[in-house]
């Protein structure tokens, strides 16, 4: 078998960033242990779906690792559109589940194509900015940037998915920022994103606004809106310095805790590990996104470099904003925890990110 | 660009450290906050009532006690499809389903407690329905206890009744271990020794899901039981006095003359305490609107004025410190002149020359006016006090009359005015301002009947079958040979011809007492009273009988008394 040989070439096994993939299944091992217990007697037959996930998901960096970052880069612009046409097709033929259109069905699988969009964004942001120098940048490049950005924003903030749409900002600002442009500019993008929130906020869903609201105020609703932040507080302060023990967590047991396997997956290993359960996580994704920056900073290539930002940003962003929100200092905004919430798109995108930063140390 | 990679480093480690001051603060130095609401979340306690303690008579006859009711509930926990439910439930029990389902919507409380559907069944139908529940599931019968006082109108008074606390009443009992639907009692016994009889309620604390299921018990503490209260009232007796005064208003005490133990305390008209426990609002309302005072215990809370059976303290003075002597003479011609005031004996022909005895037999009031006037206010006042007038007895029932025995002091400070020969003659005849309960009466004449002991009159004699402690008596120290010629006198009232109780003479037993006809406010009628002790020769029981505006006392109360002697001798009690 020619072929499954040249997929496992020794030198490419060599190559793997091994730091990176033992934090990355630490992370995912952390995860598992606290969906089987949110799923515990209710969901049984998520641990095991989550865990063929993982396994593809190990596949998938093993994958990107072998094909590189170079090749995905050059493919940009055609990744990006499929990105673009699955958004669209999930917004003409889409299931709606809770209220919102994000599934695409593929058998029996669903697809959150608004996931794969932060890929091909962030492969196409870095395919465009090697064309440019910082300091010749034209209206007409920043106008299309801007598009660029703006067109996936817009497709997944009618879906709507409030959260994942607003990821794209922090990525677009980060890799202005590590691609060199002059903080005036920047700073400039950001003042023109606060006078557009206004604008936003009256095209927001009812619930959206009311999380929004529950943010600043988690009482003033507390079984409407303000709930699962309020519950999910009571959770993670009630888990103390050791926790209630595996299994043992009454708020997740007793079902006080909604989305708790998905987006608040991480109330459930505040209050079944307590503090300890926090720090060891928290310390994990630290050390998994410097990773992230220390293979980058290793590579001195401009588009890797701009692809593992993306990358870093990517993680950064999101499990901040998810471990935030769960202990109520970030609004509730529906962004998954990296690796660790219930879902297959999230978690293989995830994973291919983490194999293309991977692949930045193989020598060919 | 490496210079600004390297600016996310520093980011990255404000996250960091944001992420774990954030998680600290939540789980170590807020801890003890959100595991509290944590518990507060998922613990829930119902509670499991105690059965209240009931009352018993002398001979353990139940004056309120608890009977077993059976009711119809839902439990909302295990009622998949309310309204196929009630549907079916609707033809045994002959409610409309809509009516059942506002009912449980009316009572629904928390998905683990039930929700009455219909209260207190009869036990056949709550037996037949007990076989066909099995094709409604989530229905259930449940039994309960639920007070009843077998007697009914007789000695309500003194036994009281019970209510659902109220939430003024919450307020103030709430330290007291009381809680919202708990049971209280409102009135006598009930009242008083509501904290022995209520026992305490248990509970049971089960863990509950979000929405509010019980999941599993975590522990259980059983109900302790309320103390019976046993009192000394004999129950044949006071139904049988209910019986006689039937259509009076008044009110009847038999004390046992030498302990003080009241045998028998009634009051009319009265009010049947089981309507509070059926809640018949419309029972209740007449009884609360009605103009006679029904829930009035008039043996301790009436105000009358004492008329000739105050003359027996009068008698008292006058042998021990006025100055009389037993056999000293009065002229009664049927009227005395009280400085310009002309005051008439009841008997308009005069009673002629009367010494202390028969001044007491014929109830004389030229004799007693003349006897008080050189007697004076102010030993009058001392003996009125000394037999207890004046102040309460201390009986185990609230809302007790003090009484009043007026004086100098007392007229100037009240009526602005100074007191003289006039007021002095009034009291000496027990009319003017002095205002007695009947059962100060009844301890007046146990203490003339025992030798001088001023007793505290009790109801109470066990609690949880452990005796209560008695207040000594005090003594009134007034002469035995004082005594014996009051008693006498007062055997005299009934035993001969011309005494004023001759009408409850009997030859059964000899009876001793005095009567009296006190005038109200109203002119041409007057309280009928009648005091006494029997067997004469040795006491052991002391009464009086009151009826308002009841004329003479030497008529219908002497009847009454005549009658009650006898039954009395009949239940031993003599």
């Amino acid at each position: 078998m020619p072929h499954m040989k040249s997929v496992l070439r020794l030198q490419d096994i060599k190559e793997i960033d091994w730091p990176l993939l033992v934090l990355m299944l630490c992370i995912v091992g952390i995860g598992l242990a606290a969906l089987y217990s949110a799923s515990f007697g209710r969901l049984p037959e998520l641990p095991l779906r989550q865990c063929i996930w993982v396994l593809t998901g190990i596949f998938l960096f093993m994958l990107s690792h072998k094909i590189g970052y170079r090749r995905y880069i050059n493919a940009a612009y055609f990744l990006y559109a499929l990105g673009i046409l699955l958004l669209l097709i999930v917004l003409v033929t889409g299931s709606r589940k809770f209220g919102a259109q994000r599934w695409l069905y593929v058998g029996p699988l669903s697809f959150q194509p608004s996931e794969l969009m932060k890929l091909c964004y962030l492969l196409a942001l870095a395919r465009v900015f090697s064309h440019f120098e910082p300091r010749e940048l034209t209206a007409l490049d920043i106008g299309f940037v801007v598009c660029l950005t703006l067109l996936p924003m817009a497709l997944i903030l009618v879906e709507p998915d409030l959260g994942t749409s607003l990821i794209f900002l922090p990525l677009f600002l980060g890799i202005f920022y590590v691609w060199g442009v002059n903080l005036r500019f920047l700073s400039g993008c950001a003042l023109l994103g606060l006078a557009a929130a206004p604008v936003m906020w009256f095209n927001l869903k009812e619930y959206q606004r009311s999380r929004l609201l529950a943010f600043f105020d988690p009482n003033a609703d507390p079984l409407g809106a303000g709930y699962t932040m309020i519950q999910s507080k009571i959770a993670i302060g009630s888990g103390g310095l050791f926790g209630k023990g595996w299994l043992s967590g009454t708020q997740n047991i007793l079902n006080f805790l909604p989305e708790r396997h998905s987006d608040f997956i991480f109330s459930v290993i505040g209050e079944e590990f307590g503090f300890l359960g926090s720090l060891v996580t928290m310390t994990l994704f630290f050390l998994l996104t410097s990773r992230i920056l220390v293979t980058t900073l290793a590579k001195r290539d401009r588009e890797a470099r701009m692809v593992g930002a993306g990358v870093f940003l990517l993680f950064l962003v999101q499990s901040f904003i998810n471990l935030g929100m769960s202990m109520g200092i970030m609004p509730v905004v529906g962004l998954p925890l990296p690796l660790m919430s219930y879902g297959g798109s999230h978690l293989l995108v995830n994973m291919v990110c983490l194999g293309l930063v991977s692949s930045f140390r193989k020598t060919v | 660009m490496e210079e600004r990679l390297r600016h996310f480093a520093v980011l990255s480690q404000c996250c960091l450290l944001v992420l774990l001051l954030t998680a600290f603060y939540l789980q170590v130095v807020r801890s003890a906050y959100y595991k509290d609401l944590s518990s507060a979340n998922r613990i829930r306690i119902i509670p499991l009532p105690a059965p209240r303690g009931t009352i018993l008579d002398r001979n353990g006859v139940v004056l309120a006690g608890n009977r077993v009711a059976f009711s119809v509930v839902a439990l909302p926990q295990e009622l998949p499809d309310a309204d196929a439910v009630f549907a079916r439930l609707s033809p045994y029990v002959d409610i409309e389903p809509d009516e059942l389902k506002r009912r449980y919507t009316k009572n629904y409380y928390v998905p683990f407690a039930p929700a009455v559907l219909m209260d207190d069944i009869k036990k056949e139908k709550a037996l037949y329905l007990e076989e066909v529940l099995s094709e409604m599931p989530g229905i259930a019968i449940r039994p309960s206890f639920v007070r009843e006082y077998p007697l009914g109108t007789v000695g309500a008074h003194m036994v009281g009744y019970v209510g659902e606390i109220t939430a003024a009443e919450l307020d103030r009992l709430k330290e007291y271990g009381y809680r919202m639907k708990d049971v209280v009692g409102r009135q006598g016994i009930e009242e008083q020794y509501d904290s022995y009889m209520r026992g305490v309620a248990g509970g049971k604390q089960i863990e509950a899901d979000n929405r509010g299921r019980q999941v599993r018990v975590l522990g259980s503490r059983l109900p302790r039981a309320g103390k019976d209260v046993r009192l000394t009232v004999d129950s044949a007796l006071q139904a049988y006095i209910r019986g006689l005064l039937q259509g009076y208003t008044g009110a009847v005490v038999v004390l046992d003359a030498q302990t003080g133990a009241v045998l028998a305390m009634e009051s009319t008209p009265g009010f049947d305490p089981n309507v509070f426990v059926r809640r018949d609002e419309g029972a209740i309302r007449t009884l609360q609107r009605s103009s006679v005072a029904p829930f009035l215990n008039r043996a301790l809370s009436g105000r009358y004025p004492p008329g000739s059976i105050f003359k027996l303290v009068v008698a008292c003075a006058a042998l021990e410190k006025g100055g009389v002597q037993k056999n000293q003479l009065y002229e009664c011609q049927g009227y005395v002149y009280v400085g310009d005031a002309r005051i008439r004996c009841w008997r308009r022909e005069g009673h002629g020359f009367v010494n202390v005895t028969e001044a007491l037999i014929g109830s004389c009031n030229v004799y007693f006016i003349q006897a008080g006037l050189k007697v004076g206010p102010v030993l009058l006042e001392k003996y009125a006090r000394l037999f207890g007038f004046g102040s309460a007895t201390g009986i185990e029932l609230g809302h007790e009359y003090d009484g009043l025995v007026p004086n100098k002091l007392w007229k100037r400070q009240h009526m602005h005015a100074g007191w003289y020969d006039g007021d002095t003659a009034n009291m000496a005849i027990g009319q003017g301002y002095i205002i007695v309960t009947p059962l100060q009466v009844a301890r007046m004449t146990a203490a003339i009947a025992n030798g001088g002991r001023l007793l505290r009159p009790y109801l109470v004699e066990q609690i949880g079958g452990l005796g209560v402690a008695r207040v000594a008596a005090t003594d009134t120290d007034v002469s035995q040979g004082t005594l014996r010629i009051i008693r006498d006198a007062m055997t005299g009232v009934i035993r001969e011809a011309r005494g004023t109780g001759h009408t409850a003479s009997t030859k059964e037993v000899a009876i001793a007492a005095k009567t009296g006809t006190a005038q109200t406010a109203m002119p041409a009628k007057t309280h009928a009273w009648f005091t006494g002790f029997a067997p004469a020769e040795k006491p052991r029981i002391a009464f009086v009988i009151l009826i308002e505006y009841g004329g003479s006392g030497g008529d219908t109360p002497a009847l009454i008394a005549r009658q009650l002697v006898l039954y009395a001798k009949e239940q031993g009690l003599l």
